[in-house]
């Protein structure tokens, strides 16, 4: 069964900040103007996958701030913009998806040209399973982010992923990872995807591609040394986020 | 010339009379009284004070009184010596003395008789006032006049009581006793002194009773005594006898005589009362002007008068001229006069009169020239004479100013044509000749001032009209006190005249100070006066023109915001509302907004006359909204909002509401308070639908919400929006139906579409009933479906149609219904031009539900009926078999991958399922053997073709990268057919979530690419 996304083929313009609506705010073509405004929430960020221990954590409750956010100056962030996605991080890692939302529209209200505002509301909708909402958020961030975020397309990518449309993943994640060579995680899942899908060589090349963004990346190495394309393993030597299936 | 009978002077003769009474009786009472030695006390508190005409009255009164009684005890005495002397030779004198003291008591009598009207000399001696009678007196003294005649005829004194008597008759108007005794007295007394006096009487008589011949005789029988004190005046007489009877010329050598004579008695020194030469002259004019030519008069006067100033009798001469309009002889007189006695007493009238003359001759440019020589004249005489001089001449210019003023008002209604400028130049001269003249204490000043101010203001001389307006505050000053509407219109005509000066040029400094000084003068003197506040507001107004607007504001506020006019009702005078005006203005040039809109709301409060109080009220609201415009300008952004929409709130209809509230959330847009501006444009749809902002705004919030992800308030906004922008009334619904649906609004996303799509054209409903059938799926809602695939159907949409028909095939395969299943699909095969991915579907479902039927083929069944049951067995295979490839040719990956599985799956049942064939037990071994073997021949090639089905299938699946784990899925399916180990099967897991850590170094996780 198709999802509510895909149905939704119009493309409005709003004008401004978004070209697409319904079908999600879709990024036509790169938008200087967003890349600047959203510049400084970008930078210095480091990209923490969930299941690795962050470096400063929170816990995932609404501070002052979240529950009556203080318009942002127009010239930049807000004082707080920091502290609720550290909250908000908490909160993906706690799944506790409706807190989340509640900072996300925060972060959204107060820095409205922060994409990041968006980015946890697609997980939060992602977290309820509303996908096509997710979707939408996700373009949402991307557009903020002036269209070529390769954290962005490679979230996408996961969104399509579990809107069973793999191959749509795997197109946005490829399309991140060429943006982005470091994302892990991303070519981790070409690979895993071209292993099973009996495509070794291109397997073998992401998993390459993992270890180099990530040289310790166990799971990297572990699918490598399955392939015999690296020495075995030691016996007591698995891999943290691949299910194994017999 | 008509000659009347004009009579010389009476007093010189009574004078003379008595003066002779007084020569030839030293003795008598009056000469006594004078010769008494006076009582310095009593002399001092009887003596006249000058001015002092009631005192004087009494002073009088007791003189008189004091007279009386000495009279009335000289009176006793003489009677008791009447008595005692009667029949002597002292009765005579004692007689003469009585009727001397009774001529002296007349004089007393005759006083009280004059003051019989005098209620102070009633009250202090009302008997004797009333009992007064000269005559009575006079009557008593004729009768001892007449009794010394009869009893002493040859009294010593005989001629002076003939004489005395004859007066006394005189006195009381008998005539001809008086005649009579005088005749007696030339003619018994021809030796007598007083004969020339009685000759004069006689000739007085006569002339009174217009005997002239008569009285001529008499007066020329005089000329026999030289030396006698009457002498010159009978000539005198004489001269007016011939005058009278129409001789002047004799008349007029008579006067010359006179004159001679009074000549000689000054040449010789004798008594100055014998010189009649000045009344001579003085009489002379009248004799002249019958007789001789004016252009001789100058000299002939000049001639007789001598060593006397002629200039005055001339004068006389012009004034006899002028009473007969011989204006020609009185300019050429009085030319001349001016000419060869510039140095005469009465020279300065001469130039006066000469004005006159010319006026009344209505020579009006002469008139002034001469008034300006008598001017000149004046300046050049002594200093001590030059005040009257003056006076006269501010007299005169007085006179015709204001009477060639009036004139030109009157005559010509002050228009300058046919002789009016040259009248009104003339009265200008003489005004100020009569200005330059006139003494400070000259009460008619001011207002001749005045005048003179409203000639000039008439004449267009504005500057110097305004000077002598003002002037009049001046002699206010001094304490002249002035007519109140002369006053009035005087102070406010300095100012006009000033204002008209200045016309419409740029004011100097200089004049606005002047301007001030009068505009304080007049509202100082007239602070109710009716011009006050126009004047208040000029100063003001000039000020503002000059752009001095710190001067000029405050005192139009004063004017504006006077507190009698801001009451509901009042009538506002122009000025006011001008005053008003023009203070916003430079409120409004200092972009003083608060204070524009303070002083603009105590307007309103008052709020006079609708249109003036729209006027005012759209005032307010532009301050207003300026200086929240000028708190923006200051930064104050925050301040600037709350008080845009207070505005809006507050003036709700006014045009400023809608922009104040557009303003409001545009600031908020810029404080990066988007939420707040959204919302704000998000109420203003509803505060202000009619806004030409309104779409901006609407859209804008549509657009904040959507950036912020919020896509229910976006939604909202949008349904709004299509109100105001009607052409794309379907585009934003459709799109605010989108948010609803992505924002958990789906049942309302599915209800827009519906609609929205009953009023759009066949090929443009589709996309909005997939997106309605999409949702209505996702949310279990079967009778949405249902409707929208009858409309489908209904209305022929392909592929939908057939889509929907093929799902609900799948559906209805999936809950077992296989005949149903089958015959949709059947429908779908058999029409024309659908998509192959549909066909395929069909068919598969066909193509299962074949299989089932396969499947539920049973082959259990005796022996005989073996061969029986097995080809009806491979019949269903074969129907089945028949109906995948179908599904297969059609070429669609994911459905030929399944079908090939599905395909491979029956021909391994086939296999497994005869395998499991028997015969019965009872059976022959070798019976059971050959079957066996018959049933193997027949099982290992199904058995091969359903592995080789998997294996296609696993091939097309590569093929086609199938990325759902299919590939893997087949591929453990063959190993296991193929008896190989099972392989390890991945299972792909979404990918990791990625979260954002901030750091000043990224060493712990993947910083993200800028």
């Amino acid at each position: 069964m198709k999802s509510f996304y895909r149905q939704l083929t119009l493309t409005v313009s709003m004008g401004g900040l978004l070209v697409g609506c319904a079908s999600g705010p879709q990024v036509a073509q790169e938008d200087a103007s967003a890349a600047k405004a959203s510049r400084s929430y970008l930078e210095n960020v480091a990209l923490v996958p969930a299941s690795e221990k962050l470096s400063e954590s929170s816990s995932c409750t609404l501070p002052p701030e979240a529950q009556k956010p203080q318009p942002g100056q127009s010239a930049g962030p807000s004082k707080d913009w920091k502290k609720l996605i550290s909250h908000a991080n908490a909160c993906v890692k706690e799944r506790n998806w409706r807190t989340l939302e509640t900072l996300a529209n925060a972060i959204a209200r107060s820095d409205i040209d922060s994409p990041w505002g968006a980015y946890f509301l697609a997980l939060s909708a992602e977290g309820t399973g509303e996908l096509s909402r997710a979707m939408w958020m996700i373009e949402l961030a991307q557009k903020k982010a002036g269209g070529r975020s390769p954290l962005f397309a490679y979230h996408k990518g996961r969104i399509f992923f579990l809107m069973k449309d793999t191959a749509r993943a795997m197109k946005e994640i490829e399309k991140a990872v060429a943006m982005d060579p470091g994302l892990a995680e991303g070519h981790l899942f070409l690979g895993d995807v071209y292993r099973r899908d009996q495509q070794p060589d291109r397997a073998q090349a992401s998993y390459l591609a993992a270890m180099k963004a990530d040289p310790k990346n166990e799971r990297a190495i572990a699918a490598l040394q399955e392939m015999n394309v690296l020495p075995k393993p030691q016996p007591q030597a698995t891999t943290a986020q691949t299910e194994v299936k017999k | 010339m008509k000659h009347l009978c004009l009579v010389p002077r009476q007093f010189k003769i009574a004078l003379a009379t008595l003066a002779a009474a007084q020569i030839l009786n030293p003795d008598s009472s009056f000469a006594a009284k004078k010769q008494q030695p006076g009582d310095s006390g009593v002399e001092r508190e009887l003596r006249m004070k000058e001015g002092d005409e009631s005192g004087n009255e009494i002073k009088a009164l007791k003189t008189e009184l004091l007279v009386m009684k000495t009279e009335k005890k000289a009176l006793d005495q003489l009677l008791r010596l009447q008595k005692k002397y009667t029949g002597t030779r002292m009765e005579a004198e004692i007689l003469f003395r009585l009727a001397e003291l009774y001529m002296r008591r007349a004089r007393s009598e005759r006083f009280f008789e004059v003051h019989r009207n005098s209620d102070k000399v009633m009250t202090f001696a009302p008997k004797l006032v009333k009992e007064a009678s000269e005559s009575a007196e006079i009557k008593k003294a004729i009768v001892h006049y007449d009794r010394i005649q009869e009893r002493f005829p040859r009294f010593h004194s005989m001629d002076i009581v003939i004489f005395n008597d004859a007066y006394a008759n005189l006195q009381v108007g008998d005539d001809k006793r008086a005649a009579e005794l005088l005749v007696l007295l030339i003619q018994k007394h021809s030796g007598s002194p007083l004969v020339p006096d009685a000759y004069l009487a006689i000739g007085e008589i006569n002339f009174k009773n217009r005997n002239f011949q008569a009285a001529l005789d008499n007066f020329k029988a005089i000329r026999r005594y030289p030396r006698a004190r009457v002498y010159p005046y009978g000539i005198y007489k004489a001269a007016w006898t011939y005058y009278n009877m129409q001789d002047a010329l004799s008349g007029l050598k008579e006067l010359e005589d006179v004159i001679k004579f009074g000549r000689e008695v000054a040449t010789r020194g004798w008594d100055s009362k014998l010189d009649l030469r000045k009344e001579a002259l003085g009489d002379i004019a009248l004799f002249f002007s019958d007789v001789r030519p004016s252009s001789e008069a100058v000299d002939y006067f000049r001639a007789q008068a001598a060593d006397l100033d002629p200039s005055q009798y001339i004068m006389r001469l012009v004034e006899l001229y002028k009473r007969h309009s011989r204006h020609n002889d009185v300019e050429l007189v009085l030319l001349d006069m001016i000419k060869k006695l510039p140095k005469g007493e009465a020279t300065s009238s001469a130039h006066e009169e000469l004005v006159w003359n010319y006026e009344r001759t209505k020579r009006q440019a002469k008139a002034i020239e001469q008034l300006a020589a008598f001017d000149t004249y004046c300046g050049e005489l002594e200093k001590n004479q030059q005040a009257e001089c003056q006076k006269k001449i501010a007299d005169a210019s007085k006179k015709l100013a204001t009477k060639w003023h009036g004139t030109w008002k009157k005559a010509y209604g002050l228009s300058t044509s046919n002789g009016g400028a040259d009248l009104a130049a003339a009265a200008e001269k003489a005004y100020r000749l009569f200005l330059k003249s006139a003494t400070t204490n000259d009460p008619d000043l001011p207002t001749v001032e005045y005048a003179f101010a409203e000639l000039l203001y008439a004449r267009g001389q504005y500057r110097d009209a305004s000077q002598h307006y003002a002037a009049l505050d001046g002699y206010q000053k001094k304490g002249v006190k002035l007519d109140p509407k002369v006053s009035h219109d005087a102070a406010y005509g300095a100012v006009v005249s000033l204002e008209k000066a200045v016309k419409d040029q740029k004011w100097s400094d200089e004049d606005e100070k002047r301007f001030g000084e009068l505009a304080d003068s007049y509202i100082s003197r007239h602070p109710s006066g009716q011009y006050v506040l126009d004047l208040r507001f000029k100063r003001a107004f000039i000020a503002y023109e000059k752009e001095r607007y710190d001067e000029a504001a405050p005192q139009f506020k004063k004017i504006g915001w006077a507190p009698e006019y801001l009451v509901a009702n009042v009538v506002v005078p122009e000025k006011v509302v001008k005053a008003q005006d023009l203070y916003l203005d430079i409120l409004n040039h200092k972009k003083d907004y608060r204070g524009i809109k303070e002083a603009a709301q105590r307007l309103m409060q008052a709020s006079n006359g609708a249109d003036r109080g729209l006027h005012i009220e759209k005032i307010y609201r532009e301050a207003y909204f300026a200086e929240i415009q000028q708190k923006e300008e200051q930064g104050d952004l925050a301040g600037a909002i709350d008080a845009y929409k207070k505005f809006a709130l507050e003036n709700s209809t006014s045009e400023l509401a809608p922009k104040a509230w557009w303003n409001a959330s545009q600031l908020q847009f810029r404080m990066g308070d988007a939420t707040g501006g959204a919302n704000t444009c998000y109420q203003m749809h509803k505060l202000f639908p009619k806004s030409t902002n309104g779409k901006e705004c609407l859209s804008k919030a549509a657009r904040t919400f959507e950036a912020m992800g919020r896509l229910d308030n976006a939604a909202r906004v949008l349904l709004n929006l299509a109100e105001v922008e009607t052409e794309k009334q379907d585009q934003w619904r459709e799109l605010a139906a989108d948010f609803f649906a992505l924002s958990g609004g789906k049942d309302r996303a599915i209800l827009m579409y519906q609609k929205l799509a009953e009023n759009r054209k066949p090929e443009a409903q589709l996309p909005l009933l997939e997106k309605a059938a999409t949702l209505a799926r996702e949310t279990m809602d079967l009778k949405t479906l249902a409707s929208i695939e009858a409309q489908y159907t209904a209305k022929g949409i392909e592929p939908q149609a057939s889509r929907l028909v093929v799902e609900q095939a799948e559906d209805l395969f999936k809950k077992g219904d296989m005949t149903k299943a089958f015959n949709l699909s059947k429908k779908i095969i058999g029409r024309d031009g659908l998509p192959k991915e549909l066909y395929a579907r069909a068919r598969f479902v066909q193509a299962q539900v074949l299989e089932d039927e396969y499947r539920k083929q049973s082959v259990k069944s005796r022996v005989e009926r073996i061969g029986i049951v097995l080809a009806i067995k491979t019949e269903k295979l074969e129907k089945a078999q028949k109906a995948f490839q179908s599904a297969i040719n059609y070429g669609e990956a994911s459905v030929s991958v399944k079908a090939m599985v599905r395909l491979g799956d029956c021909y391994l049942d086939y296999s497994k399922t005869v395998r499991g064939m028997s015969l019965p037990a009872g059976m022959a071994q070798a019976d059971q053997d050959a079957f066996k073997n018959e049933i193997e021949q027949l099982a290992i090639p199904m058995e091969e073709k359903g592995i080789e089905s998997m294996n296609q299938a696993l091939e097309t699946a590569k093929k086609a990268q199938l990325r759902e784990g299919q590939i893997a899925d087949l591929q453990a399916r063959v190993n296991r057919l193929n008896m190989k180990p099972a392989t390890v099967a991945l299972t792909v897991v979404a990918p990791q979530t990625y979260l954002p850590e901030f750091r000043t170094l990224a060493s712990a996780g993947k910083e993200i690419s800028k």
